[in-house]
């Protein structure tokens, strides 16, 4: 820079002040200063000249014929910005000077006042300035740069790092889910478990009694033969007569005890019996007119309402016999002692099964026993009235058919107790 | 002519259940302890009814249906039982093998013996109360 000349366009409509300044610059030319001028005197003359030529610094007077105050700047520094401005100034116009300096002149001189070696230093200073500011800008950009740059990047950061939230968010989630699963089928299968405990110690408890059961009934025939004897060996008025008779009724009963439990572990294990087409309606009317005779004399009142067209069932009609049988005397208890005593039996069709309800208003059940309904030898019965057999043998019975029993019941009002049965075979357990 | 019946049991207290039931009907009955004695017997003599019990130790009541139907095919056998599952498989074997026989089911009373006896030895048409 030192070796080339500065090249000074000076835009000044005034000669006297244009011939001021190239006398100035003769003054101050020295081989650490050289300098070329090049003269316009209006503002058009000075554009046209910078639009095809390079500056290395403007001298420019603010008032000129074409232009005035800092229309003219602002018209220099949109086309040349790279270019360093020194605004000459008129006294009294420092106001608009300094101006002209915060809009983007770098310096500024009065008229009057420039001396050669002030001219020299304002030069320099000037393009010493723009060199700063032009630095100031570039390091300004690189920021601005660098600054989208980094927002850009912590953006796109931001934006992954909400991602993976939400991702680590909805996993979690789902792990809450499956676990939530797997503690349902843990209760399941310790459910499952419990199940299977029960009925094995169930299935051991029927191997024992059927093996009791067996084991009893020669003694037993024994007992009721030697009773049947001495009865038929003693007279009634003989004072033993009428013990002779209980004892035959007593062992009449525990031979009926023993059957039932041999029923009941037998359900268990064969299967004899076979299925047959049967309507459930005949089977009922067959049970009823079993038990016609207690009916009647307890005055009990018993309807039945059988849906017209129910379908036939695959049935064991013994085994369902036995159930029906069941139900209706365990509702005849019932309603022993009942100030109503009625009984209704209903059957209908329900999907691919037929449903049986059996109806009593006797004295029902309470909801602390319901659970026990179905186990062996559970019975609320007087003694000898009942084995605690009848609803476990029935139930037995209904699942093998692959049908179900549910009991509904309400203490001082009645009970009801309703049997599902399918229609299709395929259902069979 | 006095009818002969054999009981075939090996508790004492069933075979004298049958005789007392028995006593007044005019029939003649023995007892055997058990199959093996039993079979002895229907060798040396002929009988017009067997009670045959299935639960015995030694010869049981199946073996002992065989045996007896290889000396007389002809003489009613009654076999008396509680229908344990365990003998179920055999009989059904026996019976596919024209074995003939019929089953009781355990316990008669003494009406129940007298009237199945008088039915099978002097053809009364009777109900039997136990019959299958």
């Amino acid at each position: 820079m030192e070796n080339e000349p500065i090249r000074i366009m000076l835009i000044e409509d005034s000669v006297f002040a244009t011939k001021h300044v190239q006398k100035m610059l003769a003054e101050v030319k020295s081989p650490q200063f050289e300098a070329e001028l090049y003269c316009a005197d209006r503002i058009s003359a000075g554009l046209e000249y910078l639009a095809n030529n390079k500056a290395d610094v403007i001298l420019l007077d603010l008032t000129l014929p074409d232009s005035h105050g800092l229309d003219t700047l602002i018209k220099i520094c949109t086309q040349v910005p790279e270019v360093p401005v020194v605004v000459l100034t008129g006294l009294g116009d420092e106001m608009l000077a300094k101006e002209a300096v915060q809009k983007g002149a770098q310096d500024y001189l009065v008229k009057g006042q420039i001396g050669s070696n002030l001219l020299r230093r304002s030069i320099l200073y000037s393009i010493e300035r723009k060199k700063v500011e032009r630095e100031l800008k570039k390091y300004r950009d690189h920021l601005e740069e660098l600054v989208k740059e980094r927002t850009a990047e912590l953006t796109t950061v931001n934006k992954q790092l909400k991602q993976e939230v939400t991702e680590r968010k909805q996993a979690e989630k789902a792990l809450e889910n499956s676990f939530n699963e797997l503690k349902k089928v843990h209760q399941q299968l310790e459910q499952s478990q419990s199940q299977l405990i029960q009925a094995e110690k169930m299935s051991a408890v029927g191997t024992l009694a059927a093996g009791i059961g067996h084991e009893l009934n020669n003694p037993l025939m024994a007992i009721l033969n030697f009773s049947n004897y001495c009865l038929k060996h003693t007279r009634k008025e003989d004072k033993r007569y009428s013990f002779l008779q209980d004892i035959e009724h007593e062992s009449g009963r525990c031979i009926e005890i023993v059957s039932n439990l041999l029923t009941f572990s037998r359900s268990e294990q064969d299967g004899k019996e076979e299925y047959h087409s049967e309507s459930l309606a005949r089977i009922i009317n067959r049970v009823v007119k079993i038990m016609s005779y207690r009916i009647e004399k307890e005055k009990v009142s018993l309807s039945t309402h059988i849906t017209e067209d129910t379908p036939k069932i695959w049935v064991k009609v013994g085994s369902m016999q036995q159930v029906i049988l069941n139900l209706l005397t365990n509702a005849l208890d019932a309603v022993e002692g009942s100030q109503k005593k009625e009984i209704r039996i209903e059957v209908h069709p329900d999907g691919d099964s037929v449903c049986l309800t059996v109806v009593n208003t006797g004295r029902g059940i309470a909801s602390e026993i319901m659970t026990k309904i179905y186990d062996p030898f559970f019975t609320t019965k007087s003694v000898g009235k009942g084995t605690g057999l009848g609803l476990t043998i029935s139930r037995n019975i209904i699942k093998s058919h692959g049908g179900d029993i549910t009991c509904e019941s309400k203490a001082g009002v009645g009970t009801v107790f309703k049997i599902t049965l399918p229609i299709n075979t395929n259902r069979r357990g | 002519m006095t009818k002969h019946i054999l009981v075939i049991d090996d508790e004492p207290s069933i075979r004298k259940s049958f005789l007392t039931a028995l006593e007044d009907t005019g029939y003649l009955v023995e007892t055997a302890e058990s199959g093996e004695v039993g079979i002895e017997k229907l060798e040396r003599k002929k009988y017009d009814l067997i009670f045959l019990d299935l639960n015995m130790p030694g010869l049981d009541g199946v073996e002992t249906l065989r045996e007896l139907r290889e000396i007389d095919k002809d003489v009613p056998i009654y076999i008396v039982t509680a229908f344990h599952a365990a003998f179920t498989d055999r009989l059904k074997t026996a019976a596919a093998d024209k074995i003939d026989f019929e089953l009781l089911k355990k316990p008669l009373s003494s009406d129940q013996i007298v009237s199945i006896t008088k039915g099978i030895l002097d053809g009364a048409t009777i109900t039997y109360r136990g019959m299958p």
